[in-house]
């Protein structure tokens, strides 16, 4: 179970990885990174996981770090977003 | 607290303070005219401070030592003269504040480089005898004078980067690697003109207004001299060293010469002059390294002090202006002949006391050689001193002849502690010695002005080295399109993951190494 | 008082700045920011000297919890000599700002900038004194988006657009730092810079996550190659803004590599891998140098010279094992921080005076701003690495590291950054010393003499390298005493 959630995890990083390569718009690549971001996240779940006490669901820790990841990637993303936007607004006049 | 230590400071504090002046709108006037007592508290440290006792003040140690307090004093004397005519050079009498900061700036680290006793105060000096003087060669700010500005200021900056690994290497290895002679040698040579970094010299002088040309080819190229006296050690240092000095030294005395007969402009004809003075010196210092003669560096000073005196004249006597030119003249020739070693004058003494680190071989045949050449120079830079209109104003006379009588006079002061006797310098086998050289090159010279010469245009071998400047350009448009390849959105992205995955292949394979 | 406190209040304190800024606003903004920063100074002041008389670092464990349950603050050599220079440097900001972010009517643009100075202060706090890898990365996070808006202050397409490519390198970038630290939590089961070293084994996940922490530090720290970000963002900012992004910004992410590669994984890391680094240092130092050659506008040459400035910070991680490498990668790291804010300040004001920052409409500048071009002059020096300046002790402690490892080749580096710094200051400084008159026009003495308290700054550690020297080596093991 844990390496199925890990593959998915290298997967979501690496087409996120991609996307932030090669796709020009940054729509595209505000969601590449979302992408990676969940990738990331699916990899820290997996380590909790991995590194769990005998007893317990998973090692707490890991989980931590995820719910404060979100907060970040969710900011960032909005802060993109607005930037992206103006520059659309600007391109408009 | 010791006489010493006040004269120090006020040494290096005196300039400085009136330096910081020029910031108040009311001295900004008067300053000019203080330039001329600037140098005096360097000038009485070098007769009354104490030799030979380090003297520690903020991070720097100073120290006063044969060598060079007898520079230091020639350096101060010469700063004073010049001084002392600098603002006449000027309309309204009047330099701008940038060329005043500019001159007291590389007047303290002119005496700074004689006085510094550790590595890092040393590089100080240095630094500061060699940047700000760009300010004095670029003064005129013609296209001339900005081109010779950026020529001098990359030598200077080419200097201070070969000389910063070298004394880092000095300073961490208690036996230094054999690069750093080499580093030393290229980065000082930059500094007094040894052949091939010698190109700089004849642009900048001739672009300086008079006074900073006196100060700079007399006292500020002494930097360079008394930095290869001093981190070359002559008793430490392979001899293999000394000898590539000595070629090439001897090789910048008489290319300086060759190419200085075809000059016309008298100051650009002194600067190759000061080229082929700062190859024999270098001579001089690479004969005393490879016999592990320590009493050299002590005669290389001599010259060297008695060369900051005469060049430094010479090169006001091409301001000086009189209705009757044999008042200039004559102590121009005598200081110019006596660079060659005419018999009596100071520079007589200067010849017959570096005179026996040639021995007899060769080495002494082409030490005469050179002494005639000298004089076949300074014999054309006569005739075109007088064949030359002047159209600056004129500098007054007293403060040249005062230059004239301390050139001719000066040396007779060191002369018992350079190991000569009087006996010695008025022997007829010595006036002779130094007699015929002279003679020599003054016949030789008349000889050659019926020979015109094709001019070679000042700098020389500059012209070459513009010829690779194409490709230089286009190695840094190669550079340029990688950098504009390289911030290309997908580049930079995909080199983000190369560079990851080399980075922890890399750290494996390095682990795995060890 | 616990002197732990001060760990907390040099965090806190930039932070309730902002939250007061923004609902009294107005005219209160540039007030509140100024005051805070000054207590800001004090506290960081106070920190390193209690750290100078204890000789030891101070450490504070949140909530009372150890780790590696609690998050840790720590605050040795490394960050006194951070805090303070982002103090100064923060000040000298507020100090300059005023008369571009007017404390009159209450704009959009004035509020902003106050909020943000105060924030890029909060965040590299934060960053010098965080002791724990995740917590680390919030501060990166905090700080690029306290940077992020500074680059699009003057608005226009130009700027967003530099914006934006800004922020998604910079995400990417902590993107691929925090997968590393997933992957270190993973390897060693703690992100405490202190229990990992204790517990951190060699192994194929750690390489990687040392390795994606590492360039991901690097693309947030415009690293050539990866510095596609840089040169618009920082020519495009207001001046003042230019200066916190090329000081401060680029040196948070830098510190991070720093922690990471000296304090947390020092001996696990293979000889070669720190060679990379220094070759992309090198390259830095070429083509940020031949690029700022080629520039016509004053604050692109500048923002190059960042780029190739930067590469110098690169060169200590070859040479890790020797004393000297660290103080002299940090000695470089804060003359540039001074040298830099001085420069993009001077920049500003004589671009505002003659009406452009294109450097052959700058002519003669200088005689209408002495004062600014003397800063200017200094803060060249020190970039350019001349003696007595700390450019040139950075240079000094980088070079003795590089010959006493038997590295020799980055001294070839070194020699060319030199040769090339030289080239393109004088490019900059040219036009500035010429003497064309300029119409004169009124400056403000406040702003000059601000500037010239930067350059200064830039030159004092090389005039007295011990004291800093000393302070550097406190609270770390395995540093000896480094020549000057």
């Amino acid at each position: 179970m844990i390496t199925i959630f890990g593959i998915c995890a290298s997967s979501l990083v690496g087409l996120g990885l991609y996307g932030l390569i090669v796709h020009p718009s940054p729509l595209r690549k505000i969601l590449s990174f979302n992408v990676l971001g969940c990738g990331i996240f699916l990899l820290l779940g997996t380590i909790a996981r991995r590194g769990a006490d005998a007893g317990l669901g998973g090692d707490p820790v890991p989980q931590a770090l995820v719910i404060t990841g979100i907060v970040v990637a969710f900011s960032a993303t909005a802060l993109a977003l607005m930037l992206a936007r103006s520059l659309n607004d600007e391109d408009d006049q | 607290m010791t006489a010493t230590t006040v004269l120090l400071a006020t040494a290096f504090g005196w300039p400085l303070l009136l330096a910081f002046g020029l910031t108040l709108r009311s001295l900004r006037e008067s300053l000019p005219w203080l330039l001329r007592f600037a140098p005096l508290p360097a000038l009485a440290l070098a007769f009354f401070g104490t030799y030979n006792t380090p003297v520690k003040m903020a991070s720097c140690v100073f120290e006063l030592d044969a060598a060079g307090g007898l520079l230091l004093a020639a350096a101060a004397l010469l700063w004073c003269i010049a001084g002392f005519t600098a603002p006449s050079y000027f309309p309204d009498k009047r330099p701008g504040a940038g060329f005043t900061a500019c001159w007291l700036l590389t007047m303290i680290g002119s005496f700074g480089v004689f006085l510094a006793a550790d590595l890092i105060g040393f590089l100080v000096f240095y630094a500061l005898v060699s940047l700000p003087a760009y300010g004095l060669v670029a003064h005129d700010k013609t296209p001339g004078a900005l081109r010779a500005g950026k020529i001098y200021l990359g030598f200077a900056l080419l200097g201070e980067n070969l000389l910063l690994p070298a004394f880092v290497l000095l300073c961490i290895f208690p036996s230094p690697p054999p690069i750093v002679p080499l580093l030393l040698i290229a980065g000082f040579g930059a500094k007094i003109a040894l052949l091939p970094l010698h190109f700089w010299m004849p642009p900048s002088y001739t672009a300086a207004p008079i006074p900073a040309a006196a100060v700079l080819s007399g006292a500020a190229v002494k930097a360079g001299v008394i930095g290869l006296l001093r981190f070359l050690p002559m008793e430490s240092t392979a001899a293999t060293w000394g000898e590539l000095l000595v070629v090439v030294g001897f090789c910048g005395a008489f290319y300086g010469v060759a190419v200085g007969l075809t000059q016309r402009n008298p100051k650009t004809v002194l600067a190759y002059s000061s080229i082929s003075q700062m190859g024999f010196l270098a001579a001089v210092i690479g004969m005393g390294i490879s016999t592990h003669d320590e009493n050299a560096i002590f005669l290389a000073a001599f010259y060297a002090a008695h060369h900051t005196l005469a060049k430094g004249v010479l090169f006001l006597a091409i301001g000086a202006n009189t209705t009757r030119p044999a008042r200039i003249m004559i102590p121009t020739a005598l200081v110019g002949l006596g660079l060659a070693g005419l018999p009596l004058t100071g520079g007589a003494l200067a010849k017959l006391a570096v005179k026996s680190s040639f021995g007899f071989g060769p080495a002494a045949t082409l030490a005469s050689l050179a002494a005639a050449a000298t004089a076949m120079l300074m014999t054309h830079f006569l005739f075109r001193l007088a064949g030359t209109q002047k159209n600056q104003p004129p500098f007054r006379m007293p403060p040249l002849l005062i230059g004239t009588a301390v050139c001719l006079a000066f040396p007779w002061f060191g002369f018992p502690l350079a190991g000569l006797t009087f006996a010695d310098i008025i022997a007829p086998a010595a006036v002779g010695k130094t007699l015929w050289p002279v003679l020599a090159g003054v016949v030789a010279a008349f000889a050659l002005r019926r020979i015109r010469l094709p001019e070679i245009p000042a700098g020389d071998i500059l012209a070459l080295s513009e010829k690779i400047l194409p490709s230089v350009r286009s190695l840094a448009s190669m550079i340029a399109r990688i950098e504009s390849l390289s911030r290309r959105w997908p580049t930079a992205c995909s080199l983000v993951l190369v560079l990851a995955i080399t980075l922890a292949l890399l750290m494996a394979f390095g682990f795995s190494q060890s | 008082m616990n002197a732990s406190a001060l760990l907390i209040l040099s965090i806190t304190l930039p932070i309730i700045g902002m939250v007061l800024i923004i609902p009294f606003g107005g005219r209160w903004a540039r007030n509140i920011a100024t005051a805070v920063l000054i207590l800001n100074l004090g506290v960081a002041a106070l920190i390193t000297a209690v750290i100078q008389c204890k000789r030891q670092a101070i450490v504070y464990a949140s909530g009372g919890w150890a780790p590696p349950l609690g998050i840790q603050l720590r605050a040795d050599g490394l960050s006194a000599v951070m805090l303070l220079t982002t103090a100064l440097i923060a000040l000298a900001a507020a100090v300059y700002a005023p008369r571009e972010f007017s404390s009159g009517a209450e704009t959009r643009k004035s509020l902003t900038f106050w909020t943000l100075l105060a924030g890029v202060c909060a965040a590299m706090n934060t960053i010098f004194l965080g002791n724990d890898f995740f917590n680390l990365y919030v501060a990166l996070e905090l700080l690029t988006f306290a940077a992020v808006p500074l680059v699009c202050m003057s608005g226009g397409k130009a700027t967003l657009e530099a914006a934006l490519r800004y922020l998604l390198f910079a995400l990417s970038g902590s993107a691929l730092y925090l997968l590393g630290v997933a992957l270190l939590y993973g390897a060693c089961g703690t992100l405490d810079i202190g229990g990992i070293s204790s517990v951190a084994q060699p192994g194929p996940t750690l390489w990687a996550a040392i390795a994606l922490m590492t360039i991901g530090l690097a693309a947030k720290t415009a690293l050539f190659p990866l510095h596609l970000w840089l040169p618009p963002a920082h020519a495009g900012a207001p001046p003042v803004a230019s200066a916190l992004l090329s000081a401060l910004v680029v040196k948070g992410s830098f510190f991070l590599a720093v922690r990471l590669w000296f304090d947390a994984v020092p001996g696990l890391i293979g000889a070669q891998a720190g060679q990379i680094l220094g070759i992309m240092g090198t390259g830095a130092i070429v083509a940020g140098g031949v690029m700022a050659l080629r520039q016509e506008r004053l604050k692109l040459l500048i923002a190059y010279s960042t780029v190739a400035q930067i590469g110098y910070l690169f060169l200590m991680f070859p040479m890790m094992g020797q004393p000297e490498a660290l103080p002299g990668g940090m000695f470089q790291a804060v003359s540039h921080a001074f040298a830099k804010a001085a420069m993009f300040m001077a920049a500003g004001l004589m671009a505002e005076a003659a009406g452009s920052d294109r450097l052959d409409c700058l002519r003669g500048v200088g005689r209408t701003m002495p004062l600014t071009a003397c800063a200017f002059i200094l803060a060249a020096l020190s970039l350019t690495g001349i003696p007595p300046t700390g450019g040139f002790a950075a240079k000094w402690l980088l070079l003795s590291a590089a010959f006493s490892s038997g590295q020799w080749w980055w001294a070839l580096a070194i020699f060319a950054g030199g040769l090339l710094a030289g080239g393109y200051m004088f490019r900059a400084l040219s036009p500035v010393i010429s003497n064309v008159t300029q119409p004169a026009v009124k400056i403000s003495r406040t702003q000059e003499l601000a500037i010239l308290a930067l350059a200064i700054c830039a030159l004092l550690p090389g005039i007295f390298p011990q004291k800093p020297l000393e302070l550097l080596s406190i609270g770390r093991p395995k540093f000896e005493e480094a020549r000057p």
